[in-house]
């Protein structure tokens, strides 16, 4: 394999040699390429640009105006329900850190599940995809084919995002200046009760706890007076709504850019100035002692194109970007949690008695007091990709035949500077910690943080032309890549902090051919080498075939007006993964520092002790995917457009630690490359297009399914069967099985369990406590106990649908998405809003109908509970992972809708404009969902910083 | 455009040197082959054998996550558990069961690392090749290795019978399912092991190696192991449960009084190895068979059981606290979980007064005057005294130090008979300490028990008397040999009280009340003040009361394999799990 690969290069350099020495001497016209393809729409992809029409990849893709509608800082959250095949999932919404969660066609893997992002056509980081300007872009295409992905080779199993910038368009000059403006808010958040409820509630918890101590009887032991109740309920006494303190009505976003564009047939140009500036949510105070949550960004790119001596184009292309981000001085997440947890009446924000920010031992980061007396904390970030394509036009030596050079250079930097200060802690005049109050100190002016830099370089020679019926289009290509970045941006895993350089070389190719524009037929390979590996296994080879039939072009369907298009496809192949969560270098046989021993008689030696780490795996390799397809395109009077495929991608080598080994061998187990899953489903997608009396409109909606079994995954041998893992989806939740809660007529008089009730093992119960199956029958009920107890958090199936409708300068859009199939462990996903009280706590009205049996209080929920009996401890029988807490995570939002009115051409010639529009749009204004309609949790952001929805207003103008 | 020729040429160069590109640097440089290239990393393997080795059963703390705070007292009856929320709580309370951490700490998985790294010690020394490594020194290094495999061998077995047996570093490749052995041969390897290490390890090293396998300790694994091999747990044809056709891996098959005599020899080979070759003896500055007094057997008994690299000490494990975490659970002084562990009635009442006859404490239901208790603890037997610090007293083993004044060890909320304080004799500030492994004076009480049931009274009771004069106490005569072998048990008991043996004893002597108030049933400790904790000055009163009623069942004879083990179909577990 070794001896082609060097062919290859050779081959590829030697052409690029006489290419260059003759290019001077050559002026012959080759100009006659493509004149037809420029009519017809393309689809990028890796190597090659194939027509739309006799593509067998399919590939969606999304053009960068529709991803502008949506107006948020982060461009993660603009892909919603905009490519079929990418499942896109909101996650926090803390400015700068908004990132949304992105997986191709479901999940494949138990490994690393990150898809690969190729900016014109070289890798970056996800941070550089996430923070461009949707004005900047041209294009997004998801690659999930197995043809493209497998010139991806190691790169390609997860799927991909290809992103093409915009380029200057000949012509006139044209500059676009676009303003938007918008106000955020939370979508919804979960709030805990008030001081009265929560205090009501701890009145039952604490008489609760005391029921075994006073001989199994319900004795009322409340905590909290009636008149104390009475001061809640009147608003006399303390109940601060922490979210209410700390949060503002409002965030703020802006987002102004203008491109320059314009150029002539040797030259073009196109320029964007883009700067967003996002205000977070919190409430600070007037002044520069502190500050709200906020990224403020400015792109500047500038995308150049050169036809020189007849053969050469050449691009320069520079992206450039700062991040300015600034947060108050306290962990965001630490902080949410602490506004969860805080109850409402542990003190007021300020001690009343001295004036100064309330604390106290046991709450002692007093939520106004994190955001507003700590200083605050800033990150200022650097990013710049240049990109040189060369590409020589060698229609001289064989018509259609071409070279190119490509060269990229991504480099980012991040500095950080903080000013920061502590502030003392309050309670009734007494100052309760030791904390003392200091002025604002600056700490790092701004200190180097962080950087990574990438160089890239992809030569390519390319072959296009048709030959009568034949039509060829081909291209081999060689990539090698060098990242290398710093311990603390380094992936997780083993070997990973210290070994910052990555290499990564891949020779790829792909042909296209149609015959008669009916018979199509691709092939791919990618033969990739990963530096992850053992010196004679480091090469991986990744071929896929497809082939194709446009029906519709045979003679039987021509004219035909109903169906006016058919294209049916299949395709098979492979690909990898090396970037393996579980680490690099897996085949080297480490030893690691392990302790000191001692001897020594009359004085001691210290001896550092040195133990082998996990066993090393000399045959350890990247991971495989094995994808099939199977699809049609199809439309009906040239108006709907139809397009359906099943999928299965079959994995198999995953990195996974071997539990199945025996303990007997002694050595921590290597890892292997024994992982299997097999991820199944299907995608339809549909739109309509029509016009009826200048009323523009369309309709579309997209349909994806996808799930995925673990076939083999080397898990730690379990009891009982119905335990296992291995045989269900990827991340399925398992626990106990509940079956209600006990009653008071399950037990003896002495507390104890009647007899056949399986005893629980997490500690003691009693009335109001969940009653769970023993599915193993032995009459305990133990962790022996566990089986499937729901759905995976990622869905199952995700869909979107969209209406757009245009008339007389007016224009209409909206966006739907939802999904659905997912559930959701309250106690993995939602911990502080679902267990009450333990470790000094909040409570929700989740716990609003909890068990509770006080005649004497006329408190009786004994029927209709359904949330256990409240406890002030630990209880490590309710609060265990079971079905009890499991709930439907489906929902169903509206991403986007915008309206807008587009100024008619007879004003605008007035004003010297080509285009002037206004418009108005909402982002995810509304929301479906159990979890929301239930609990007001959002659906997809269900702690922490929540995900927000916005009301905007812009303007875009052309002249 | 020459540029652009020359880059071209550059990518084929380049690429020609491809199998360099993809050749990283690797930051972590240590790999097998440089730890097996010269002495002194070799030497850093070896230390990670004995470290990883001899931690077997003691607490530990590695970092903040991993870390275990039982030690084995807390099991055995001889202390209470500590807090409520510790592990021993839960055995104590619930039983043992498959699915938690065991008994031995560090679990039954461990056992197999620490072996397994011996063996690679063992298989891959011969590579070391510079002028240090002499022919003599690989051969001592290789005998080390066994002996130190040989010893969690004995460990495992007195604990779980008979385990599976791993004879080399095995490779992920080949066949791992390893069967459990019978006791038998689990027995004779080791044995076996050890008879092979003793003939080539030397007496006494080097100062600076003082603390590495000598041929004294590699006779007292041996020793250990046959002393309850001839212990009735094992020494039956009934096992303590049955066990079918599998019962050899729980017991040795039939009944075999010669094991004893077995277990008096290579009991009697570690006193002569130890006394003629390696310059170790009792400690009893009155001299061989002269009864020690009362202030100079709290020194020497002392001195015995803390002082590092002592004349009785014949294995310790020499790891510092500081540095390696392991033990800090050992100190009241400085680690408060330390100071729950507490000393129970039910054991308490196994040391006799400085005279040697029984002290008497308050029934169960008498409350006492406090001054009572200062009293009786003060009329206690010096190795109590050097073992336990009594509630409001000034710690007798490091007399006049005000880092061990009652004033400094107290912390709120104690209860219990007495805060233990054995190993920190006169330590002063020092944060560390061997735990002695193996101690001369074991093999003595080994003796004198193998000798009684030999029906040969005259050797047990010299034997006896060595360790009893030492700790200041009149000689024993008693020649029945029911009788005898209670007191020889209870000197077992008092003599080594924390140094991890009285858990097991009890089990491999199959004791009559061994579930009802030794391992489990009702144990006791004292409380103050009408009931409840102690107080750091002004206590008014105390008296016995149970603190909890410990699980007991006869499945807890041995330990549980871990479930997860048995699950994968080839190790069988013992009855009752």
């Amino acid at each position: 394999m070794k001896n082609i690969i060097q062919y290859t290069i050779g081959l590829m350099a030697a052409a690029g040699v006489i290419a260059a020495n003759t290019a001077i001497a050559q002026s012959k016209q080759t100009k006659a390429v493509a004149a037809d393809t420029t009519v017809q729409q393309l689809e990028e992809g890796v190597l090659l640009k194939v027509r739309k029409r006799e593509s067998l990849t399919a590939n969606p893709s999304v053009p960068g105006t529709v991803l502008y509608k949506t107006p948020v800082a982060n461009l993660s959250n603009t892909l919603y329900g905009t490519l079929q095949g990418l499942s896109v999932l909101q996650r926090s919404g803390e400015p700068g850190y908004d990132d949304a969660q992105l997986n191709v066609r479901g999940v494949g893997t138990y490994d690393n599940t990150d898809l690969p992002i190729y900016v014109d056509g070289f890798q970056t980081p996800r941070s550089y995809f996430s923070y461009l300007s949707p004005a900047e872009i041209e294009s997004i295409t998801l690659l999930k084919d197995a043809v493209s992905l497998a010139a991806l080779g190691m790169k390609g199993a997860n799927g991909a995002l290809w992103v093409v910038t915009k380029r200057g368009q000949s012509g006139k000059s044209k500059i676009t200046a676009q303003v938007v403006n918008g106000w955020q808010k939370p979508t919804m958040i979960d709030k805990p009760y008030g001081s009265y409820d929560y205090a009501r509630l701890y009145n039952v918890a604490q008489s609760n706890d005391n029921y075994a101590l006073n001989g199994n009887q319900y004795v009322w032991a409340p905590k909290y007076s009636d008149a104390a109740l009475q001061s809640y309920k009147d608003g006399t006494g303390t109940n601060v709504d922490w979210y209410n303190e700390v949060l503002k009505k409002n965030g703020g976003y802006t987002d102004a850019n203008v491109n320059f564009s314009g150029g002539n047939q040797t030259s073009k140009y196109g320029l964007i100035f883009d700067y967003m500036n996002q205000r977070g949510m919190y409430n600070v105070l007037p002044g520069y002692t502190s500050s709200s949550a906020q990224i403020q960004r400015y792109n500047i790119r500038s995308n150049l194109d050169f036809n020189f001596f007849k053969i050469f184009e050449a691009k320069v292309d520079i992206g450039g970007r700062i991040e300015d981000r600034k947060y108050p001085n306290y962990n965001g997440p630490t902080l949410w949690s602490n506004m969860a947890t805080y109850p409402s009446n542990i003190y007021p924000v300020r001690d009343s008695a001295s004036g100064f920010w309330s604390g106290t031992t046991t709450y002692p980061n007093n939520p106004v007091a994190s955001i507003n007396a700590l200083g605050w904390a800033a990150t200022h970030d650097r990013t710049l990709q240049a990109n040189f394509n060369l590409k020589e036009k060698l229609d001289f030596v064989t018509q259609g035949l071409y070279l190119n050079e490509a060269v990229s250079f991504n480099t980012w930097s991040r500095n950080s500077s903080s000013k920061t200060a502590t502030y003392a802690r309050f309670n009734n005049g007494v100052n309760t910690t030791t904390d003392k109050t200091t002025n604002l100190v600056a700490n790092d002016v701004s200190a180097p943080t962080s950087q990574y830099d990438w160089k890239q370089f992809q030569l390519t020679a390319g072959y296009d032309r048709t030959f009568g019926l034949h039509s060829v289009s081909a291209a081999a290509g060689y990539y090698v890549s060098n990242y290398q970045t710093d311990w603390n941006n380094n992936f997780s895993g083993l070997n990973r902090v210290n070994n910052i350089f990555y290499h990564y070389e891949n020779i790829s190719g792909r042909v296209h051919y149609a015959y008669n524009d009916k018979y199509l037929a691709e092939v791919a390979f990618g033969y990739s080498g990963s530096d992850n590996y053992a010196p004679n296994n480091r090469w991986g080879f990744y071929p896929a075939i497809s082939l194709g039939w446009v029906a519709s072009n045979e003679s039987f369907l021509k004219n035909n007006p109903l169906l006016t298009y058919l294209k049916v496809r299949a395709t098979a192949g492979k690909s990898g993964s090396d970037q393996s969560n579980q680490g690099r270098y897996l085949y080297q046989q480490y030893y690691g520092g392990n302790g000191t021993y001692y001897t020594g008689g009359s004085s001691l030696t210290g001896n550092t002790g040195v133990a082998p780490s996990y066993t090393a795996n000399p045959n350890i390799f990247a991971e495989q995917s094995m994808k099939y397809d199977a699809g049609v395109d199809f439309t009906l009077f040239k108006k709907l457009s139809v397009t359906a495929d099943v999928f299965m991608d079959k994995r198999s080598g995953i990195v996974t630690y071997d539990n199945s080994l025996m303990a007997t061998y002694g050595a921590t187990a290597p890892y292997r490359n024994v992982g299997k899953v097999t991820n199944k489903g299907y995608e339809i997608s549909a739109q309509y297009n029509d016009n009826v009396g200048g009323f523009n409109y369309s309709l579309g909606g997209a349909l994806m399914y996808a799930k995925n079994k673990v076939d083999y995954m080397a898990e730690i041998p379990t009891l009982n069967d119905f335990s296992k893992q291995t045989g269900l989806s990827i991340g399925s939740p398992i626990g106990l099985v509940a079956q209600g809660l006990y009653d008071i007529t399950d037990f003896n008089a002495d507390g104890t369990l009647k007899s056949g009730l399986p005893t629980p093992s997490f500690g003691s119960v009693q009335p109001g406590d969940i009653k769970y199956k023993d599915l193993d029958g032995n009459g305990r009920v133990d962790q022996f106990d566990v089986t499937k107890i729901g759905n995976p958090s990622a869905p199952s199936l995700y869909y979107s649908f969209n209406a757009q409708a245009a008339y007389k300068g007016f224009d209409l859009s909206v966006l739907f998405q939802g999904a659905s199939g997912n559930q959701v462990n309250l106690i993995s996903a939602a911990y502080n809003q679902t267990v009450a009280f333990v470790n000094n706590t909040n409570v929700y009205p989740i716990a609003g109908n909890a068990w509770a049996y006080y005649p004497s209080q006329g408190i009786d929920t004994r029927a209709t509970a359904d949330y256990p009996r409240l406890t002030t401890k630990t209880n490590n029988n309710n609060y265990q992972n079971s079905t009890f807490w499991m709930r439907n995570g489906a929902f169903l939002r509206v991403r986007n809708v915008e309206l807008g009115y587009t100024l008619p051409a007879s004003v605008l010639r007035k004003m010297r404009l080509d285009k002037l529009r206004i418009y108005a749009s909402a982002v995810n204004p509304l929301t479906w969902a159990y979890l929301s309609k239930h609990y007001n949790m959002d659906p997809e952001t269900i702690t922490g910083y929540p995900g927000l929805k916005s009301f905007n207003a812009g303007i875009s103008l052309t002249f | 455009m020459k540029m652009l020729s020359t880059g071209m040429i550059a990518m084929v160069l380049f690429a020609s040197c491809e199998k360099k590109f993809l050749e990283m640097p690797i930051s972590n440089t240590t790999t097998v082959d440089t730890v097996f290239s010269t002495t002194t990393n070799a030497e850093q393997a070896i230390a990670d054998v004995y470290q990883k080795t001899l931690c077997q059963g003691l607490p530990y703390k590695m970092d903040y996550d991993n870390w275990n705070a039982m030690i084995q007292s807390n099991l055995s009856g001889e202390l209470t558990y500590g807090f409520s929320w510790t592990l021993a709580q839960t055995m104590l309370i619930n039983g043992y069961n498959a699915n938690g951490t065991s008994e031995d700490m560090d679990g039954f998985n461990n056992n197999y690392s620490a072996i397994r790294r011996a063996w690679l010690v063992y298989e891959n020394i011969d590579k070391v090749k510079d002028k240090a490594m002499t022919e003599e020194y690989r051969a001592t290094i290789k005998a080390e290795m066994k002996a130190l495999i040989a010893y969690r061998y004995e460990q495992m077995l007195i604990a779980y019978g008979g385990v599976p047996m791993v004879a080399k570093s095995m490779s992920s490749s080949e066949d791992l399912n390893v069967k459990r052995s019978s006791v038998k041969l689990v027995l004779d390897s080791i044995t076996t092991w050890c008879d092979q290490a003793a003939q080539v390890l030397p007496s006494v090293w080097e100062d600076k190696w003082t603390g590495r396998m000598t041929k004294a300790a590699a006779l007292s694994v041996k020793a250990k192991a046959l002393m309850y091999a001839a212990r009735p747990l094992f020494n039956t044809d009934k096992p303590y449960m049955d066990f079918g056709s599998n019962r050899e891996l729980i017991c040795l098959g039939n009944v075999d009084a010669n094991r004893w005599a077995t277990a008096a020899t290579a009991a009697e080979a570690v006193i002569t190895e130890a006394q003629n070759n390696a310059n170790l003896g009792i400690i009893n500055s009155a001299g061989d068979g002269v009864m020690n007094t009362a202030a100079q057997a709290l020194i020497d008994y002392g001195t015995a059981t803390s002082t590092p690299a002592n004349k009785e000490v014949i294995l310790a494990f020499k790891a510092a606290v500081n540095t390696t975490g392991f033990n800090v659970f050992m100190n009241p002084r400085t680690n408060w979980q330390a100071y729950g562990n507490v000393l129970t009635t039910n054991f308490l009442e196994n040391y006799s007064k400085q005279d040697g006859t029984d002290q008497v404490w308050p029934k169960a239901g008498t409350v006492a005057v406090f001054s009572d208790y200062t009293t009786r603890m003060n009329d206690m037997e010096a190795r109590f005294k050097a073992s336990f610090q009594g509630t409001g007293i000034d710690s007798w083993n490091n007399p006049g130090d005000a880092n061990w004044a009652w004033s400094k060890i107290f912390q709120g909320g104690y209860s219990g008979c007495a805060q233990s304080v054995k190993f920190w004799y006169k330590a002063g500030t020092r944060t560390w300490f061997d735990f002695p492994i193996f101690r001369l004076a074991a093999f003595y009480l080994s003796a004198a028990e193998a000798y009684n049931e030999m029906n040969q009274q005259t050797q047990a009771l010299a034997r006896l008397n060595v360790v009893r004069l030492r700790a200041g106490l009149p000689a024993v005569t008693e020649t029945n040999q029911a009788a005898l072998r209670k007191i020889i048990q209870r000197e077992w008991a008092v003599e080594f009280c924390g140094e991890n043996y009285r858990l097991h004893d009890v089990k491999h002597w199959k004791l009559d009340n061994i579930g009802n108030g030794i391992l489990g049933g009702s144990i006791r400790a004292f409380l103050y003040n009408d009931g409840s904790a102690a107080l750091a000055t002004a206590n008014k009163n105390y008296e016995d009361r149970q603190r909890y009623i410990a699980f007991w069942s006869a499945k807890q004879f041995l330990n549980p394999i871990p479930q997860s083990e048995v699950n994968k179909g080839i190790i069988i577990q013992n009855p009752g799990y």
